[in-house]
C-alpha cells in the first residue's frame, strides 16, 4: 500500500550504490532487493511506481526481483510448522495438535544487489 | 562495449527513514519527552484516546500532539480548543507519517519535557508500521466494532505493538467480539504486549493505561 515511498527509496538506495562506481553512464539494468512477508510489498504495484519514478532516471527499464523471506507459524506445544502466506489470515491453532502458533515473520526490506550497464 | 557488472550492496532500502529515526530519538531524549506513536484503524477512537491521556497524563508533566491525517486540521483543531500544544501535518494522500515529517513537525511544536509527546499516525493497519519515526512505544488501538479478528488480519502492527489498547469496551454488548479470541490472536503475533480495555466515552481503562505510560517514562 506504500509502494510509491517504498519504489523512492529503492531507486534512491539503488543509485547510491551505483554511484560508488565512480563512472559516468552507469546504467541500472537490474535491482534485486530481499523483503520480510510482513514488508507490506506487493510486487505489481512496486513496478509500476518503480517504472514511473524511474523515468529519465539511469535506472529507467530496470527489471525488479523481489526474493521474499517466507513466513512460518509455529505451534507453542508441538513445534509443529507450517507455512505462513502473508495475505492469510494467521490461524491461531495448530492444525496437528490443536495448540497455540506463533508467527515467526520479519518485515525487513533491503537491497540485495543491483546489476549495471556501463 | 558494454559492460555488465551486479554490485553486491546489502543496504536497508528505508535506511534514510531509520537513520531520521534515529535522530528523532536523541531529539526525544534531549528535550525529555517520551513519545508514543498512536497507530490504530479510522475510527477506532486516536484523538478520543489522545484526549483522555492529555487530561491523565498533563498534572504529570508536559504533554503535546502531532496528528497525522491525509487531509484537514479537525482533530487538531479539536485538542488545540482544549488547550493542548498540537501541530498538525497533512500527507496529502500519503498513508503513512515517516521520521522526517516528525522531525520537521517537533521543531514548529516548540516543547520540551519531562512529558509526554504523542504522535497520532495515519489511521491505517498497514503503513504506519512500517516506519519507524524514533518513539519509545507503539501503541496499537483496535475497537469492539471493528471486531476481534483484526490482529489475525493485520499482524504486522499488532507484533510491533509495544501496547495494545481495546476501545469502547463499554459496546461489548452490542457487538460479536469474543474477548478471548482477540487475545489469541495478539498472542499468536506478540508475545509480551500489554492488551488494556478502555472506554474513551465513559472513561474506564483511561487510569491503567496512564499508569502504563508513567512507568514506561521512568523506565527510560
Amino acid at each position: 500500500m506504500h509502494e510509491a515511498a517504498i519504489a523512492q527509496a529503492i531507486l534512491d538506495t539503488a543509485r547510491s550504490a551505483a554511484g560508488k562506481e565512480g563512472k559516468k553512464n552507469v546504467k541500472i539494468t537490474r535491482i534485486v532487493i530481499v523483503a520480510g512477508a510482513l514488508a507490506g510489498i506487493e510486487q505489481p504495484s512496486l513496478e509500476m511506481y518503480l517504472t514511473e519514478l524511474s523515468r529519465g532516471t539511469p535506472a529507467e527499464g530496470a527489471v525488479l526481483e523481489v526474493k521474499t523471506t517466507p513466513a512460518r507459524l509455529v505451534c507453542r506445544d508441538c513445534g509443529h510448522a507450517m507455512p505462513f502466506d502473508s495475505g492469510r489470515t494467521v490461524d491461531v491453532q495448530c492444525d496437528k495438535c490443536g495448540g497455540a502458533n506463533r508467527l515467526e515473520a520479519d518485515d525487513s526490506c533491503y537491497l540485495e544487489s543491483i546489476e549495471v550497464e556501463s | 562495449m558494454t559492460k555488465k557488472k551486479t554490485i553486491t550492496a546489502r543496504r536497508s532500502i528505508l535506511s534514510a527513514n531509520d537513520r531520521q529515526a534515529a535522530a528523532n530519538t536523541r531529539l526525544f531524549k534531549k528535550l525529555g519527552l517520551t513519545t508514543i506513536n498512536v497507530m490504530a484503524s479510522p475510527g477506532a477512537g486516536k484523538t478520543s484516546l489522545l484526549v483522555r491521556l492529555l487530561q491523565a497524563l498533563s498534572p504529570h508533566g508536559s504533554v503535546g500532539v502531532i496528528e497525522g491525517d491525509v487531509a484537514s486540521s479537525i482533530d487538531t483543531e479539536f485538542i488545540a480548543g482544549l488547550g493542548y500544544p498540537v501541530t498538525q501535518i497533512n500527507t496529502d494522500g500519503g498513508c503513512h507519517l515517516n521520521a522526517v515529517d516528525i522531525s520537521a513537525a517537533l521543531g514548529e511544536l516548540k516543547i520540551s519535557g519531562p512529558g509526554f509527546l504523542f504522535i497520532e499516525n495515519i489511521g491505517n493497519l498497514i503503513c504506519p508500521a512500517a516506519f519507524d519515526l524514533g518513539e519509545q512505544a507503539r501503541l496499537v488501538i483496535a475497537s469492539v466494532p471493528e471486531g476481534d479478528d483484526k490482529p489475525r488480519k493485520y499482524p504486522g502492527i499488532f507484533m510491533k505493538a509495544d501496547v495494545v489498547v481495546v476501545n469502547k469496551i463499554d459496546t461489548l454488548a452490542a457487538f460479536d467480539f469474543d474477548r478471548a479470541a482477540f487475545t489469541a490472536g495478539v498472542r499468536a503475533v506478540n508475545p509480551a504486549a500489554p492488551i488494556l480495555e478502555v472506554s474513551c466515552r465513559t472513561g474506564l481503562g483511561i487510569d491503567a493505561l496512564a499508569d502504563w505510560l508513567l512507568a514506561l517514562q521512568k523506565a527510560r
